[in-house]
C-alpha cells in the first residue's frame, strides 16, 4: 500500500520512458479536482445515509428470514403430506431429491476444481 | 479519536463513527470516481454506492489488509467496473468513450485551459484507464491494482504498458 491521496509519485517500478508523459497526465488529472467542491456535505446526511441503509438491511434481513421460513414450511407440509396420504411417493421423492442432492454435489466439485485449475493456470 | 478507533467504533456498530469515517473519505472517493469516470453524474452516483455498500460491508473490513481508503477505492473501482460492464451488455456495444463533454463545458467556465490528454485517457478502455489512473495517480503497485480490479497482476503490467503507449502517442500527435 502506497499514498492514498497524494498524486503521482513517479511510478516506483514503472517503465523508465514512461516519465515523459506521466508528470503532464497527472498534471491533467489533478485539474479535474478543481471541478468539485472543496468539502464534503454535513455529518448529518451521512448520519442519515447509515441509519436509512441499516434500517433497509435489517427489513431485507426481516424479509428473506420470513420468505426462507415460508418456504421451509410448505416443504415440510408437502412432505408431511404425501407420508401421511402415500408413503410410496414420499419414498420416490426422497429418492429424487437425494438424486438431485448428490449430483449437485458433484458438479459443485468439478466446476471448483475447474476454476481451480483455470485460476493457477493463468 | 484516531482513524483506527472510529473504525473499531464503526465495526462495533457505532452509527456516528461510521458517518464520520464516511464523510472524511467522501471527497477522496469523488474525487477518484471524477476521474476514472470522467462525468461528474456518475461520478456522484458510484460514491453514493460506495458509500451504502461500505455500510452494508463494514464488519468484513480489516485494518490488517489496507487502510480504510484503500478499501473503499476496491469498492469503488469494483463498482465502476460492473456497471459499465453491465452497461455495455444492456446497449450491445463493445465500448462506449467516456463522456467528457460536462466536464468540458464545466471547465471552460474557469480559467483553465482543457487539458488534451484528458480527451485521449477518455478515449482508452475503462479498465486500461482504471490501471494507469491507479497506478500512475495514486502511486499504488501492480499487485493491489491486481487485487482490486480482480484480475492478475500481469493483466495490470500491460493495461498499464497499454494505456501509457496509447497516451504517449496521442501526446506527441498533439504537440505536433
Amino acid at each position: 500500500m502506497k499514498n492514498n491521496g497524494s498524486p503521482f509519485n513517479g511510478g516506483r517500478d514503472s517503465i523508465s520512458n514512461d516519465r515523459d508523459v506521466t508528470p503532464r497526465l497527472s498534471d491533467a488529472i489533478q485539474k479535474l479536482d478543481d471541478l468539485l467542491p472543496e468539502s464534503a456535505p454535513g455529518l448529518h446526511l451521512f448520519r442519515n445515509l447509515v441509519q436509512e441503509t441499516k434500517l433497509r438491511e435489517k427489513r431485507r434481513a426481516i424479509r428473506d428470514l420470513v420468505l426462507f421460513l415460508m418456504m421451509a414450511i410448505l416443504i415440510l407440509a408437502g412432505w408431511a403430506l404425501s407420508l401421511i396420504l402415500n408413503p410410496e411417493v414420499f419414498v420416490r421423492l426422497l429418492l429424487v431429491f437425494s438424486a438431485l442432492s448428490v449430483a449437485g454435489g458433484i458438479v459443485g466439485v468439478v466446476q471448483a476444481m475447474l476454476r481451480n485449475r483455470g485460476e493457477t493456470s493463468q | 479519536m484516531s482513524e483506527s478507533q472510529w473504525i473499531t467504533a464503526a465495526k462495533r456498530g457505532d452509527n456516528d463513527a461510521l458517518a464520520h469515517l464516511l464523510q472524511e473519505n467522501y471527497l477522496f472517493v469523488l474525487k477518484y470516481l471524477l476521474k476514472i469516470t470522467l462525468n461528474r453524474t456518475s461520478a456522484e452516483d458510484l460514491t453514493q454506492d460506495t458509500m451504502i455498500r461500505a455500510i452494508q460491508k463494514i464488519h468484513l473490513y480489516s485494518e490488517k489488509q489496507s487502510k480504510f481508503s484503500t478499501w473503499l477505492i476496491t469498492i469503488a473501482t469494483r463498482l465502476y467496473l460492473d456497471d459499465r460492464r453491465k452497461r455495455q451488455r444492456e446497449s450491445a456495444l463493445l465500448y462506449e468513450a467516456a463522456d467528457t463533454r460536462n466536464l468540458k463545458w464545466q471547465m471552460e467556465q474557469t480559467a483553465d485551459p482543457w487539458p488534451e490528454l484528458i480527451d485521449a485517457l477518455a478515449d482508452l478502455q475503462n479498465d486500461v484507464r482504471t490501471a494507469v489512473i491507479l497506478k500512475h495517480y495514486y502511486g499504488y503497485a501492480y499487485d493491489e491494482i491486481a487485487k482490486m480490479m480482480k484480475v492478475p497482476s500481469g493483466t495490470v503490467k500491460s493495461r498499464v504498458h497499454h494505456g501509457l503507449e496509447v497516451l504517449r502517442k496521442e501526446s506527441l500527435q498533439s504537440e505536433k
